[in-house]
């Protein structure tokens, strides 16, 4: 298609960044399957529970994202076929949203 | 007979509590750090070999994704922040409860284990001062007022607790925004959901399988502390109504509020088999923090006064050194103001603030190992 403009990547380059996503998010996700202690919290425990509940999810966002990201970079750099135009789409769910873009 | 139990309600181990947060803000923050830090340095390295527009595109997500891990280290940062001060709460208050047991059997009431039996009059009856029994008498008298005014002050440090615990704790949980990340995700499984769910396998969080275990752990332990606190009641009808006065003055209906909200958050927890959709809870929390109107006394530092002249210690000794506290004028405590306690707040960790608040002794102990923890 006339105007497209190729992605000019290093895919083995791009591999790497993918598995530096894929381990961090593995690194973070053995933190918190790991051994968290228990507090016995008493007339608190309710929202102290809660409390580590939230941070928790919080947590496994930022795992969740690196896995997502990480998985999306692996899928562009083992397809030579991608334009730049549909890498850039294929973070547009991330821009638009929150970056208003 | 009327009677005292001089331990906390429920039992609670501020040792594990401060286990918890130790955890928090050495393990799981350092992660999370970690974790952020990989979305900038993989940032970095893409520069020099993808360009063009979807080179910035990535960039932009990286950065989205390193600023969302900064908020979530900084939300574990604060929440085991609140813990540590929780830990401290219930430190002090027993070591009051267990002064009030010692005062007790210096006094001559009787005590058994935790337990402190209201007196009884050993004569059977009222005598008159002419009574050759009237010292007897008036001894007992002692230990009636006695008895009575460690009741009354155990009440109020056990609603003290209470509202430390609602203002601390659950106002700063119905506070808490969702990060970034959690933002982020929620509009992916909105909008594009296949991306999400073909690159998160949920059965990876292994940590959520003993959520509900966990959760039935902490409502039982809340369920033993407010029967406990319950017998307390029955028992000593002098500590409830102690306990309803701070009540009163600090919470009014507004403690009740939040305290629902907490269990309507973790009853949506409960309901909700998978954490990748335990976002929406959150949300849900988050919505409810909105309509925030409590009516709670929030605490404040009086500067002027022990915590102002603390303040403004610890802001010096932090600024020039140890040695330069010496040197400030009580004078300029009080005219800093307003000032010092932004400062103070800002400067101080609410759990050494805490501290200085609930004496010297304790801030002498904790403040100096504070101060010489390097910033």
């Amino acid at each position: 298609m006339s105007g497209e403009v190729e992605l000019v990547i290093d895919p083995d380059r791009a591999l790497e960044h993918a598995e530096d996503h894929l381990q961090a998010a593995d690194d973070l996700q053995g933190v918190l399957n790991g051994n968290v202690p228990v507090a016995e919290a008493g007339a608190a425990a309710t929202v102290v529970q809660a409390l580590l509940e939230r941070v928790m999810t919080e947590s496994q966002a930022i795992v969740d994202t690196h896995s997502v990201v990480g998985g999306i970079v692996a899928g562009i750099a083992r397809d030579a076929t991608l334009t730049d135009e549909q890498v850039s789409e294929a973070f547009s769910g991330f821009d638009e949203e929150l970056l208003g873009l | 007979m009327s009677c005292l139990d001089l331990r906390i309600p429920g039992d609670p181990d501020h040792v594990s509590v401060t286990e918890l947060a130790v955890w928090l803000d050495s393990t799981l923050q350092a992660a999370v750090g970690d974790a952020a830090q990989i979305f900038d340095s993989v940032r970095d390295f893409s520069m020099d070999h993808w360009q063009s527009w979807s080179g910035e595109s990535y960039r932009n997500v990286l950065v989205l994704g390193r600023n969302a891990g900064w908020e979530v280290e900084q939300m574990v940062a604060d929440t085991a922040e609140k813990l540590h001060s929780y830990a401290g709460q219930l430190e002090r208050l027993q070591g009051h409860l267990d002064d009030h047991r010692d005062a007790a059997d210096a006094g001559g009431l009787t005590v058994t284990g935790t337990v402190v039996d209201a007196p009884v009059n050993p004569l059977g009856y009222v005598p008159d001062t002419d009574d050759p029994r009237y010292p007897d008498y008036s001894e007992h008298l002692d230990r009636v007022d006695l008895y009575n005014g460690i009741s009354t002050d155990v009440g109020t440090r056990l609603g003290d607790l209470e509202v430390w615990v609602t203002e601390h704790l659950e106002r700063f949980l119905a506070g808490l925004e969702p990060s970034a990340a959690v933002r982020l995700l929620e509009d992916l499984s909105a909008d594009e959901g296949d991306v999400v769910g073909l690159y998160v396998d949920a059965e990876e969080a292994r940590w959520r399988i003993r959520l509900p275990e966990l959760q039935a752990q902490a409502d039982d332990m809340r369920t033993r502390a407010d029967q406990a606190l319950a017998q307390i009641r029955a028992q000593n009808g002098q500590v409830g109504d102690a306990i309803d006065q701070v009540r009163v003055r600090h919470l009014g209906h507004g403690g009740v509020r939040l305290q629902t909200w907490v269990d309507d958050a973790a009853e949506v927890v409960r309901a909700v088999p998978v954490v990748g959709q335990g976002i929406g809870w959150i949300l849900t929390a988050a919505g409810l923090a909105q309509g925030d109107d409590v009516g709670a006394t929030a605490v404040e530092i009086v500067v002027g006064g022990v915590a102002g002249a603390a303040a403004l210690s610890l802001v010096g000794a932090a600024a020039f050194g140890v040695g330069a506290t010496i040197a400030i004028p009580a004078a300029a405590v009080v005219l800093v103001g307003g000032g010092a306690a932004w400062i103070y707040e800002e400067a101080v960790p609410q759990q050494v603030r805490e501290e200085i608040d609930s004496g010297w002794r304790d801030f002498v102990a904790d403040g100096w190992e504070w101060l010489n923890t390097p910033l």
